[in-house]
């Protein structure tokens, strides 16, 4: 893993059906690796005037012998139109893609293979899969008539098997549902007056959300009011984009905001953020932290690249007097990953532990991938 | 070409029409005194109607829309002489009459008032008008959030010789226009289309405030019905287009010297044949339509394009 | 309402014709949508019947409209727009009080709307009936470009590669500054590949998909010439010849052949008196593809017993040339850098012996071989006789006679083709035929009708290569017409709702011109959730744009404000540097407070983090909502201290200090009592200064309405009666505090 080179370069998978531009690329990770040989992921795009596409993707690897670079071969498994831009999306079990859009909707679709081979490993990459909307919920609004986006959702851990999942929009609202149940949704109102960007429910108890002026805020959902709301006094104001949290640390909580930056978070001492790198010089879209290799946190940004910071070797220098402008950060190492030509922002990020695939989808239209 | 058609469902003869700036609105107004908002939805590739609703007491003229970061604001100008400024209600439900609420009313004219602009935002929230009664009037709304306070900025009259009395003016005989010059490395400037003078004049506002009458645009043989001030797009000249009654188009180049400008009448089509009504620029400035008595549309395109 | 016009009762016979516009298929109007320069473009085509019928305007036989007249050297006329509803009668519009009016979409160039409109306000006419057309025509003349969004991504990828290649290392050596001028180029031509590849896949093509098919095509064949002539100019052992005949049988290929010519070859008896033969057999060897010449060759060798027979021994004879002529195709000398002329010279000689031994009884045998041998000769007037086309003459006539010759030598070789053929008027010919004559600029010009996009890349693509050099000292057109070119492409996409961001990216590559189009342009982006308004921002934020960002970021502000998210909306505003919609934000702020006497701002200020560089009126807003937190939690030293500095900073409008000068009053009553020191004496005085301010003359209305407005509530919540207008309960209390203080400070 040190030994990631300076630059590396995204091989760019052109292909004629993406879509659109992507806003978001996402493993269906739910499956345990042994079960199937087929690697699937899914992608969602944006800013198609009419209608946008999720489109299911199987990717292969196929090996040629000893020393030689695997080659890979995408090939799209599925197919459905999509109301308004993807603007979340995530795998859960049962062969349920769940799915928020800009137009204040959740939406699930369940993912059929319709293909009626009997043995799963040897079907011959032509499985196909229907993927049928089976909930659309429009959960965030300003008014009757104007619809809110709704920016991104959080599922509540060790529910699974009835999964509860937290949504917040512009609107500045937390409503909480359950998939298939259309009756109660928990509601939070006024959870912000701004718009709300990102949420992570890393706890049973806790949510933590973060607002479009660089506020990060944590709730128990039984509550009505934030227990504690904290900002990024070096960013301050700075809106943060996204979050993630650690792996196995679950106080820990990393953010990407507007202006290229991630900071480190310690839930259990909020006052002042952790950690700071700045590993690009655009908004940071999505973060998350390598699944294994712990201290390493990817990043992708609109300035076309993807980051992959490694906090390891962080250690905090302070200056002497004033702890406010303590330099912190300044001991990271920041890889970065580009594609030569690709100028246009990249959306969105996800990996593939098990085949070592990181795969991201931007405003190129292209998905590009590397293998690390 | 694609031509798609909507059918604006007023009750009398439509006096004029504005996208809003996006693109994805467009008002009509009428003389039913009604005003219409349309808004363009994507799904299904329509105009659908947002509002309607009894705007003034005579036949509304003329309408415009200010630019998005004043809100969702139109002005609109009337036979009965007044200039109104609405302001869409989000609260509102669509296609209820209330959707859009009267925020101001400028009865400062001593006559029908023929033509509204509101100026390129740069300048704020202003808007200028012209009356029957050959006034050049600008307001701004000095504070940008309160709809209801706008200020009467400067009074011209477009006459010079003629500073007296408004009311030896007949409205049958007089026809103004005016537009705004878009660019924003001018001083503010409008054009306004000086009715029975057959002419066309430029007021430019210099580093004091105020406005004075500046070059003339003339040759026309009979009324001026519209101008237009073609967006600059990087050239270092101006254009201007009007069209006449005496069925001729011109287009008027403008180059800058140390006074001011150099006017030369660079083209006059006679093809309409008669009255030409309208004429507009496209949003760079290539392309320039009229549209006059003989039924017909025209879009006119320059030659050479001379900075490239 | 009558919907017979009374003046014009012969002609129409429309119903709900009025208000319901007929099902015109408008697909037909070819000419009409572009601009084109040439005659034959001006005519429209007639449509349906219903249309004959109503004789409606279509402006045809207008003809040739350019004007030649110097005085008007900009202008030319254009479309002509048809009103489908009325006769063309050229006084009826005259004569009532409707018009035509016409306005340009705001963000597309080519969009426009059509209406009719009345004069004169109905106050102004007498009553007339008039058939009211309330119709707007929306009018569009650009094709989508929808389809083409994959093939733009693509182009762009290598436009950009294009664009970093002089900065790359290997630009400085000329060989290998070539190499990367033909791969790029070759990815251009991928690209176009590709896309005529998925536009095949469609299976139901229209008009439209087709005329698609045959712009790439074209597109295509230009774009390979041009690298042919213009990109690979060192010595290779590739030479000009073979490259253009790869070029012609690749772009322009040979048919297959047609059923009727089949049908003739299969049925016929003796292959070698068809016709239809002998003419396939010449276009094979005329585009050198030569393994199915001697195929054809072979299959006329017809098979002989050897007797003495003296028909079967012309068969022999026949049999001998025809071997003969196979195998001198087969000998031609390939190119390679180490061809000397001697070997052409023997091969040549060789033809020309072969040729002159051919005597055959059968005259129409004999012309044909000799006709082949001269063509393999080179023999112009052979070749050009037996070519169908200008392009097929051309490329033979290099391929034959000049093998050898390099790209600048073509020219001086085109004479005999054009004496012989004559180049159709299209644009795609028109541009070939400059390109053999090295006169770019004027193919350029040409491309201008086929496509923008052909335009612009390739133009852009010849600029980094070293023409100047090539054509001798004349200089060149093209970089000056460069970026006009781009611009002219590029403008299309910034407005689409998808590829926007391309085109912007595309605008970055234009030095002078384009950052007035994105100024122009990039405020003109509809948005309506965050994430596309902040990538609107990062456009201008590359380009330096900071007027059009900050108004940008005005109106999201604005958004909000109109849905009353006032988080939002000071957010906005802030980052975008209002100050003075912030202090009015703040303003209805305030006055809620004074109408209730509520702070109803909390949970906005809460969403804000504020620090000493934020905006001053949202500052305020924090420190007094602080104050008011303090006196709810008894901190009553912090919230004196708290309230003079909301006072001293004279950021709250005039009005308002008279709230802050009553929220002294209670605090100055507890200091006395219980004998906290809450004041300075310098703070009372600057109470007493205060309060004059409020009672300034000029603020008199609003002063006395705010205190008519805390009348209401002030009793009620706080059981003081401390409020009047003339602020003397403020004066009283400054008093009472003085003297404590200084019998305080005396004892």
């Amino acid at each position: 893993m040190d030994n990631l080179s300076s630059t590396y370069d995204l091989l760019g998978l052109s292909t004629k059906s993406t879509g659109g531009k992507i806003s978001k690329v996402r493993f269906d990770n739910t499956k345990q690796e042994f079960e199937s040989n087929e690697v699937l992921f899914a992608t969602g795009s944006w800013d198609t005037p009419k209608e946008n596409t999720l489109l299911l993707w199987n990717v292969e690897q196929v090996s040629f012998g000893l020393g030689e670079q695997p080659s890979l071969t995408f090939s799209v498994l599925g197919k459905t139109t999509h109301e308004g831009d993807v603007t979340d999306m995530r795998f859960i079990g049962d062969n349920i893609l769940l799915t928020s859009s800009s137009n204040g909707s959740l939406n699930a679709f369940q993912i059929i293979n319709t293909n009626t081979s009997d043995f799963m490993d040897q079907s011959v990459g032509t499985s196909n899969y229907q993927l049928q909307m089976i909930m659309n919920r429009r959960l965030h609004s300003f008014t009757d008539t104007k619809n809110a986006s709704l920016n991104s959702f959080a599922i509540k851990p060790h529910s699974i098997n009835d999964p509860l999942v937290a949504t917040v929009g512009e609107d500045g609202r937390i409503v909480i549902v359950r998939i298939e149940d259309s009756v109660k949704d928990h509601v939070i109102e006024d959870a912000d007056a701004s718009s709300i960007k990102a949420i992570l429910w890393p706890r049973s108890n806790e949510i933590i959300l973060a607002n479009g002026c660089g506020q990060l805020r944590i709730f128990d959902p039984r509550e009505n009011k934030p227990t504690t709301i904290c900002h990024d006094p070096i960013n301050i104001r700075v809106p943060i984009n996204c979050l993630a949290f650690h792996p196995s640390k679950v106080h820990k909580v990393a953010s990407g905001n507007n202006k290229g930056g991630v900071t480190i978070w310690d839930t259990r001492k909020l006052t002042e953020p952790e950690k700071h790198a700045q590993p690009h010089n655009s908004r940071v879209w999505e973060v998350f932290y390598h699944p294994y290799y712990q201290e390493l946190l990817f990043s992708c940004s609109e300035d076309g690249t993807i980051g992959a910071v490694n906090f390891a070797d962080f250690t905090p220098t302070f200056s002497s007097q004033d702890s406010m402008n303590a330099v912190k950060g300044q001991n990271v190492t920041i890889r970065k990953i580009g594609f030569k030509s690709n100028e246009l922002p990249i959306n969105s990020i996800d990996y593939h532990p098990h085949s070592k695939l990181l795969i991201s989808g931007g405003d190129n239209e292209n998905l590009l991938y590397t293998l690390i | 070409m694609s031509v798609q058609p909507f059918d604006s469902l007023h009750e009398d003869l439509i006096h004029d029409v504005a996208y809003d700036f996006y693109g994805k609105r467009f008002v009509t107004c009428s003389s039913d005194q009604k005003l219409k908002v349309w808004e363009f939805n994507q799904e299904t590739n329509t105009w659908e109607q947002v509002d309607s609703w009894k705007a003034h007491e005579c036949s509304v003229l003329k309408v415009a829309w200010a630019h998005p970061e004043f809100g969702q604001v139109i002005a609109s100008c009337s036979f009965d002489r007044s200039i109104r400024i609405w302001e869409e209600q989000e609260h509102e439900s669509k296609n209820s009459g209330k959707r859009w609420m009267e925020k101001a009313r400028l009865i400062d004219a001593k006559g029908s008032v023929q033509d509204i602009a509101f100026a390129p935002n740069f300048m704020g929230l202003r808007l200028a008008s012209i009356a029957a009664d050959g006034v050049l009037r600008i307001y701004e709304a000095l504070e940008v959030s309160d709809l209801t306070q706008w200020t009467l900025m400067d009074e011209i009259n477009v006459h010079s010789s003629r500073n007296a009395n408004p009311s030896t003016f007949k409205d049958a005989e007089e026809s103004y226009c005016l537009s705004w010059c878009p660019s924003r490395y001018q001083f503010p400037m409008i054009v306004v289309g000086c009715g029975k003078e057959n002419s066309a004049k430029i007021f430019r506002c210099d580093q004091n405030s105020k406005w004075r009458s500046c070059e003339i645009l003339d040759g026309h043989q009979d009324l001026v019905h519209d101008v237009d001030w073609a967006p600059n797009m990087g050239r270092s000249y101006q254009l201007i287009a009007t069209a006449s009654k005496d069925t001729r188009v011109r287009i008027y180049k403008l180059t800058g010297n140390k006074d001011g400008f150099k006017v030369d009448a660079v083209a006059e089509f006679l093809d309409h044949d008669r009255e030409v009504w309208k004429v507009k620029w496209n949003v760079t400035g290539t392309i320039l339509s009229s549209a006059g008595d003989d039924g017909k549309v025209r879009l006119w395109k320059g030659k050479n394009n001379i900075d490239y | 309402m009558s919907l017979f016009p009374e003046h014009n009762s012969n002609i129409l016979q429309f119903t709900p014709f009025t208000f319901e516009p007929p099902p015109v298929d408008y697909s037909q109007f070819e000419g009409i949508s572009s601009f084109p320069s040439s005659t034959q473009f001006y005519e429209a085509s007639v449509i349906t019947e219903a249309f004959l019928k109503e004789d409606a305007y279509l402006g045809k036989g207008k003809g040739k409209q350019v004007e030649e007249n110097d005085l008007k050297p900009e202008t030319r006329k254009q479309t002509i727009f048809l009103n489908p509803l009325f006769k063309y009668d050229s006084n009826f519009w005259s004569t009532s009080n409707q018009s035509t009016g016409v306005k340009f979409h705001p963000t597309r160039s080519k969009d426009f709307a059509c209406y009719v409109f009345g004069k004169e306000p109905k106050e102004k006419v007498k009553k007339e009936s008039f058939t009211l057309d309330t119709q707007i025509y929306n009018c569009s003349l650009v094709h989508d470009i929808d389809s083409r969004r994959v093939f733009y991504n693509e182009a762009f990828s290598i436009f950009r590669e294009a664009a970093r290649a002089p900065f790359s290392k290997e630009w400085r050596e000329k060989s290998m500054r070539e190499k990367l001028l033909c791969d790029i180029s070759w990815n251009y031509v991928n690209a176009i590949v590709n896309h005529i590849k998925s536009l095949q896949e469609i299976p139901i093509k229209d008009k439209q998909i087709q005329n698609e098919i045959s712009t790439f095509r074209d597109m295509m064949a230009i774009w390979e010439l041009c690298r042919i002539m213009y990109f690979i100019k060192s010595e290779r052992y590739q030479r000009l010849s073979t490259d253009l005949l790869t070029w012609l049988n690749e772009c322009y290929p040979l048919g297959a052949l047609t059923e009727e010519e089949l049908n003739e070859l299969r049925d016929s008896p003796n292959l070698r008196n068809t016709v239809t033969f002998w003419s396939r057999l010449y276009k094979l060897i005329l585009r050198g593809l030569f393994p199915q010449a001697i195929n054809f060759l072979r299959s006329i060798i017809m098979a002989v017993e050897i007797t003495s027979d003296q028909i079967i021994n012309r068969e022999i004879i026949i049999n001998d040339i025809i071997q003969s002529v196979i195998k001198c195709i087969k000998s031609r000398p390939k190119m390679s850098s180490y061809d000397t002329g001697l070997a052409w010279r023997n091969w040549l000689s060789q033809c020309s012996q072969l040729q002159k031994s051919i005597i055959l009884e059968n005259k129409f045998l004999e012309e044909n071989f000799i006709m082949i041998l001269k063509i393999l000769s080179g023999d112009p007037d052979a070749i050009l006789a037996k070519s169908s086309s200008w392009l097929e003459g051309l490329v033979a006539l290099v391929y034959h006679k000049y093998p050898k010759c390099e790209t600048s030598d073509v020219r001086s070789t085109l004479g005999p083709v054009f004496i012989r053929f004559s180049v159709h008027p299209d644009p795609t010919s028109q541009a070939l035929k400059r390109i053999f004559y090295q006169r770019i600029d004027d193919a350029l010009s040409y491309c201008k009708h086929i496509d923008p996009w052909l335009l612009s890349h390739l133009t852009d693509l010849l600029c980094k290569t070293d023409l100047d050099e090539t054509i001798g000292g004349k200089s060149l057109l093209l970089h000056q017409h460069r970026e006009g070119y781009l611009i002219k492409f590029a403008e299309p996409l910034l407005t689409h709702s998808t590829l926007w961001q391309v085109g912007f990216k595309y605008l970055e590559h234009c030095e002078k011109f384009g950052k007035v189009f994105m100024e122009e342009f990039v405020g003109k982006i509809p948005f309506d959730n965050e994430r596309k308004f902040e990538k609107i921002l990062k456009i201008c934020e590359d380009n330096g744009l900071k007027f059009d960002e900050k108004c940008i970021i005005t109106t999201m502000g604005t958004k909000y404000m109109q849905i009353k998210r006032y988080a939002s909306t000071i957010i906005y505003y802030m980052r975008a540097g209002k100050d003075e919609s912030l202090k009015a934000i703040c303003n209805i702020f305030l006055t809620q407070y004074v109408e209730s006497g509520k702070i109803m701002f909390s949970e906005v200020l809460d969403s804000i983090p504020v620090d000493k560089n934020s905006n001053e009126s949202v500052n305020f807003l924090s420190r007094y909502r602080l104050y008011h937190s303090l006196i709810q939690d008894e901190f009553y030293v912090q919230a004196a201290q708290v309230l003079v500095e909301c006072l001293r900073s004279e950021i709250s409008p005039k009005e308002f200090w008279g709230v802050l000068l009553f929220h002294t009053v209670p605090l100055m009553k507890l200091g006395r009592r219980k004998g906290i020191k809450l004041f300075e004496k310098i703070h009372i005085d600057e109470f007493i200064y205060y309060c004059s301010q409020v009672l300034d003359k000029r603020i008199e209305d609003s002063w006395l309405k705010l205190v008519q407005r805390m009348k209401r509530w002030h009793y009620k919540e706080t059981g003081y009666f401390d409020i009047s207008e003339d602020l003397n309960p403020v004066k009283i209390e400054c008093e009472r505090y003085k003297k404590n203080l200084e019998k305080n400070h005396s004892v």
